[in-house]
C-alpha cells in the first residue's frame, strides 16, 4: 500500500523545487540604504501588453506592496499625476535627470519608480487558459539620476503547479499580485 | 544491453543539436575594464510587435546591471541626450545609426561604450501541436573614443524543449524567453570579455 511514508524524500524535494516557479531578475545597487525612511513617487507605468489599463493595475499593485514597507513613504498617485500634468511630462520614458529633479523639488521624492508592463493576458494552450504577467521596473535616485534597483519578471499561472492543479493560479490579478510581491520582496532582503 | 549503450551517445547528440549558441565577435585587443558606464540606445524594432524593442531593452539593461561589471546610464537620461544629438544631425532615432553618430552620442553623454540592438524576430511560432516563442536579435557595442565595434553578436532562440521529444525546459511565453535570451547574451558577453 502506498502511504506518505513510502514516498521517497527526494520526490518531495523535486516537487518543492518545481513548485517555486521563476524568480524575478533583480539588481540592487550596493551601499544603498532606505534608512531611516525614503519617499518614492510611482510614475504611471507604460503599457506594452495590449490590454487596456494593465499599466494602471500593475502600478497600483506596486503601490500596495511598497506601502507595506515601514521604511518607505509612497506618494499619493494623484499628487504625482498633478506634477506630471503641470510640468507636461507625458510619459515615464521621457524621464531624464532634469525631470527627476522636478520630483525632488516639488514632491520631495528621493526615488522615482518607472515601470512597463510587457505581458498581461491569458495564454491559451489547448482548452486551458493560463494567466500571464510580465513587467520591468527601475528605481531612480532623484539626487543623481542613477538606477538603484531594477527588476524584470515574467510568470505564468501554472509555473508553481504541482499536481492536479495544486498551486495553479487561475486569476490574472492574483498572479500579478504574486509577481509584484516577489519583486518588491527583494528590497526587503537588501534593507 | 547494446541498446542501453546507445542511449547516452544519443542523448548527447540530441543535447548538442538543441544547443544553438550565439555567433559573437569580441575585439581581443579591448581592455574591458575601461568601460565603467555604458549607454544603451533604444533597440531598433523590425518586428510586427510595436513594443518588442522596449521589452527586450529593459530586460537587457537589468541583466547588464546584474553582471556587476558595468554601470548603465539611466535610459531616460541617455535617450534625452542622444535625441538632442540626433536631432542636430538630422537623423531619425528609429533607424540603425552610423558609427560616427554613435561615437558622437557617446561623447555627448559621457559614457565609454554604447550598445545598440536590433530586434529581427519577436513572435509565437507553431511547432507541431504547440506554439512557442521565437526571438532573434543582433547586438553591437561601440567603443566611444575610437568609434569602432568591440562586440557584435547575433542571437536567435526558440522556446521549445531543450531536449527533443522530452518536454524539459520548455519556454512558452515571449516574456520568459526575453529574460532567458538577455541573460544568455550578457553572460556570454561577460564570460568572454572578462
Amino acid at each position: 500500500m502506498v502511504t506518505i511514508k513510502t514516498i521517497p524524500r527526494w520526490a518531495f524535494m523535486v516537487l518543492l523545487a518545481l513548485s517555486c516557479g521563476p524568480k524575478p531578475e533583480v539588481y540592487f545597487k550596493k551601499n544603498v540604504s532606505f534608512a531611516p525612511s525614503k519617499t518614492i513617487a510611482i510614475l504611471p507605468f507604460n503599457n506594452y501588453s495590449g490590454k487596456e489599463d494593465a499599466g494602471k493595475q500593475v502600478a497600483n499593485m506596486f503601490l500596495v506592496e511598497l506601502l507595506k514597507k515601514p521604511y518607505l513613504n509612497v506618494l499619493e498617485p494623484g499628487e504625482v499625476d498633478k506634477v506630471m500634468r503641470e510640468e507636461r511630462i507625458r510619459s515615464s520614458e521621457q524621464v531624464d535627470f532634469s525631470t527627476a529633479k522636478i520630483f525632488k523639488e516639488r514632491l520631495d521624492a528621493d526615488y522615482i519608480l518607472i515601470g512597463a508592463v510587457n505581458e498581461f493576458n491569458y495564454l491559451t494552450r489547448g482548452d486551458r487558459e493560463t494567466p500571464l504577467v510580465g513587467f520591468s521596473v527601475r528605481l531612480v535616485d532623484t539626487n543623481n539620476g542613477q538606477i538603484v534597483w531594477a527588476a524584470t519578471h515574467s510568470r505564468k499561472g501554472d509555473d508553481s503547479e504541482l499536481l492536479f492543479g495544486w498551486g495553479l493560479v487561475k486569476s490574472l490579478t492574483k498572479l500579478a499580485q504574486i509577481s509584484v510581491g516577489q519583486a518588491v520582496h527583494q528590497i526587503e532582503i537588501e534593507h | 544491453m547494446k541498446n542501453k549503450r546507445l542511449i547516452i551517445p544519443m542523448l548527447l547528440i540530441a543535447a548538442t543539436i538543441s544547443c544553438s549558441g550565439p555567433r559573437a565577435f569580441l575585439n581581443d585587443q579591448t581592455d574591458w575594464t575601461f568601460y565603467r558606464q555604458l549607454g544603451v540606445l533604444p533597440f531598433v524594432n523590425l518586428t510586427a510587435d510595436r513594443f518588442a524593442g522596449e521589452k527586450i531593452q529593459s530586460a537587457f539593461i537589468t541583466e547588464l546591471f546584474l553582471s556587476n561589471r558595468f554601470q548603465v546610464m539611466e535610459p531616460g537620461e541617455f535617450n534625452a541626450r542622444a535625441s538632442a544629438q540626433l536631432k542636430a544631425a538630422g537623423i531619425q532615432s528609429t533607424q540603425e545609426l552610423p558609427l560616427d553618430q554613435i561615437k558622437a552620442i557617446g561623447e555627448k553623454t559621457g559614457v565609454q561604450g554604447v550598445v545598440e540592438g536590433v530586434v529581427t524576430e519577436y513572435s509565437m511560432i507553431r511547432v507541431g501541436q504547440a506554439d512557442y516563442p521565437l526571438i532573434s536579435l543582433n547586438m553591437r557595442m561601440i567603443d566611444v573614443p575610437t568609434g569602432t565595434v568591440v562586440w557584435m553578436a547575433s542571437y536567435s532562440k526558440k522556446g521549445g524543449p531543450r531536449l527533443p521529444i522530452i518536454s524539459i525546459g520548455e519556454t512558452h511565453t515571449l516574456g520568459e524567453l526575453t529574460q532567458k535570451i538577455c541573460k544568455e547574451i550578457v553572460s556570454d558577453f561577460v564570460g568572454k570579455a572578462f
